[in-house]
């Protein structure tokens, strides 16, 4: 899922420095997992907002909003008129519900309130860790479903660098190195002649760094 | 292969060789850094032109290289996979090799996060075991990493570096090999202060069948002072036992002893199987490579 975190309480107040009516807007997916965004989090950040606008002797109206999912038309299609009486949308969404909400919403500024850092999971309550950077080229197959692009500091698909000690990354010791993950993982399986395949240069014309990406499936084209 | 490289000639007659890291500066000036360079002038084959040390700013690896061959030294020139993707690597390799630069080091490189810019982008287009696969592509088969092909190939000597003190060592080896059969024509082996582990260490090369064919070439870095022993302790990558620690802590003249530790090192490592040369890093301690050479 997306892991997203709330910006500081300065920058969002900052950015909604000119409006006096908002719509605050949650999202029931990712983000609600991650408690950065859902009816919880919106109501507070609602709160927040009027209390310290309330300080400074002002007012702003908010109006809250929560949808299943802010990176869908249908589902976004329900903010219609609660956005078109408000003067700017705060997102509550990731980058990509951010983006579905400034692209529906052509009059209306759309403003972002979370900073939306990667895929991953909650690997413990509290803790979150990326597991996938979305490169359009998987290899975990050779890697044993364990991913160094994501994971390794560097990147580095052939193995560890030379910084890898007592299983820790070199970048923080407080951060596991994968490739002792990986290791460790591929020989209990049996299959460390995984490791030994050379994986040649890699096309990343599919990843973030490719350019902006799309595609179409024609199967599923209207 | 196709090589003008002094450095793999040397290494072919069985010289054992002598090379050598030393500081580049953070500055448009490289007084200091020619005076440090006619003090090592004569007393190495070779001398390394790092680059990005510690993921900081200095003089570019391609200027420094350039640098010694003006006073007639014969660079490595180091290319880290962290600061060019493919198309500069092997723009700066054939640019080099116009110059008559002919030994590159493929290093992963330090990461941003433990220098002074920790805000700046990686690239990590490839990895250092696909740089040396695609290096070796450019000078054996002529080819881009694209296919293209080109007129005149490179003719380098492609280098790699390890860790003796990385773990676990069955991966280090599978790495290492797949670096070997990628293309590296030699090895140069991270700061040794442990030569016990590394004995070890050198033994499982050789039962893996690393060193028979490829050289290793191994690193010494000479400490000055307490404070020093005690930033290499805590860097990353480097492996100083609390037996070497003492001794620096305990010394009247620490940078004496500095050298005493490097030359018992030294010593040791230059009878074992294998090892075809020393490398003196001596980052802003430039007098240690007369000491020790």
């Amino acid at each position: 899922m997306i892991i997203a975190e709330r910006k500081p309480f300065k920058e969002i107040q900052e950015m909604l420095a000119d409006y006096d009516k908002i719509l605050l807007v949650g999202c029931g997916t990712c983000v609600t997992v991650c408690y950065a965004g859902g009816k919880k989090e919106t109501a507070v950040l609602a709160s927040q907002l009027r209390i310290a606008r309330k300080l400074q002797g002002k007012k702003i109206e908010t109006v809250e909003a929560i949808i299943e999912r802010q990176c869908e038309w249908e589902f976004v299609e329900e903010l219609k008129e609660k956005a078109e009486e408000c003067q700017a949308i705060l997102s509550l969404g990731c980058g990509a519900g951010v983006n579905t909400l400034a692209e529906r919403f052509k009059d209306i500024p759309v403003l972002p309130a979370l900073n939306t850092r990667f895929i991953g999971i909650p690997q413990e309550q509290g803790i979150w860790e990326e597991k996938c950077v979305a490169c359009g080229n998987c290899i975990l197959h050779l890697t044993g479903g364990i991913c160094p692009v994501a994971r390794c500091s560097k990147g580095l698909v052939n193995g560890p660098c030379e910084g890898s000690r007592e299983g820790k990354c070199e970048v923080d010791p407080s951060l596991d190195c994968v490739w002792q993950i990986i290791y460790d993982r591929l020989k209990a399986l049996g299959r460390l002649s995984d490791l030994e395949k050379i994986i040649p240069l890699r096309d990343w014309s599919k990843s973030a760094e490719g350019g902006f990406r799309k595609f179409s499936r024609e199967d599923m084209t209207l | 292969m196709k090589t003008n490289s002094n450095l793999k000639k040397l290494l072919e007659k069985g010289e054992f060789i002598v090379t050598a890291e030393i500081g580049l500066p953070v500055s448009a000036n490289t007084e200091t850094l020619k005076k440090n360079v006619e003090k090592i002038k004569g007393k190495v084959h070779a001398v390394i032109a790092s680059d990005g040390k510690n993921a900081g700013v200095h003089i570019s690896n391609l200027a420094a290289a350039i640098l010694l061959q003006q006073h007639n030294i014969e660079p490595i020139l180091e290319i880290s996979c962290r600061d060019r993707n493919r198309i500069a690597i092997q723009s700066e390799v054939l640019g080099a090799a116009s110059l008559g630069i002919n030994n590159i080091l493929c290093t992963a490189g330090d990461h941003q996060k433990l220098g002074p810019f920790p805000q700046s982008k990686h690239c990590y287009d490839l990895d250092s075991t696909q740089e040396i696969m695609m290096l070796k592509q450019l000078r054996d088969e002529k080819k881009l990493s694209n296919g293209q092909e080109l007129n005149e190939s490179p003719s380098i000597l492609i280098g790699t570096e390890d860790n003796p003190f990385s773990d676990p060592l069955e991966l280090r080896i599978i790495l290492l090999k797949k670096k070997i059969k990628s293309g590296a024509d030699f090895i140069i082996a991270r700061p040794v202060f442990d030569t016990s582990k590394f004995s070890e260490w050198i033994k499982a090369l050789e039962s893996n069948g690393v060193t028979e064919n490829v050289p290793l070439i191994v690193s010494v870095l000479p400490l000055k002072s307490k404070e020093m022993a005690q930033k290499i302790k805590e860097r990353p990558g480097y492996y100083l036992p609390d037996t070497i620690f003492n001794r620096i802590e305990k010394a009247s003249d620490a940078q004496a002893e500095g050298i005493k530790i490097a030359k018992d090192i030294i010593n040791k490592v230059k009878g074992l199987k294998g090892v075809k040369g020393i490398n003196i890093i001596a980052i802003d301690n430039e007098d240690a490579v007369a000491a020790l050479a």
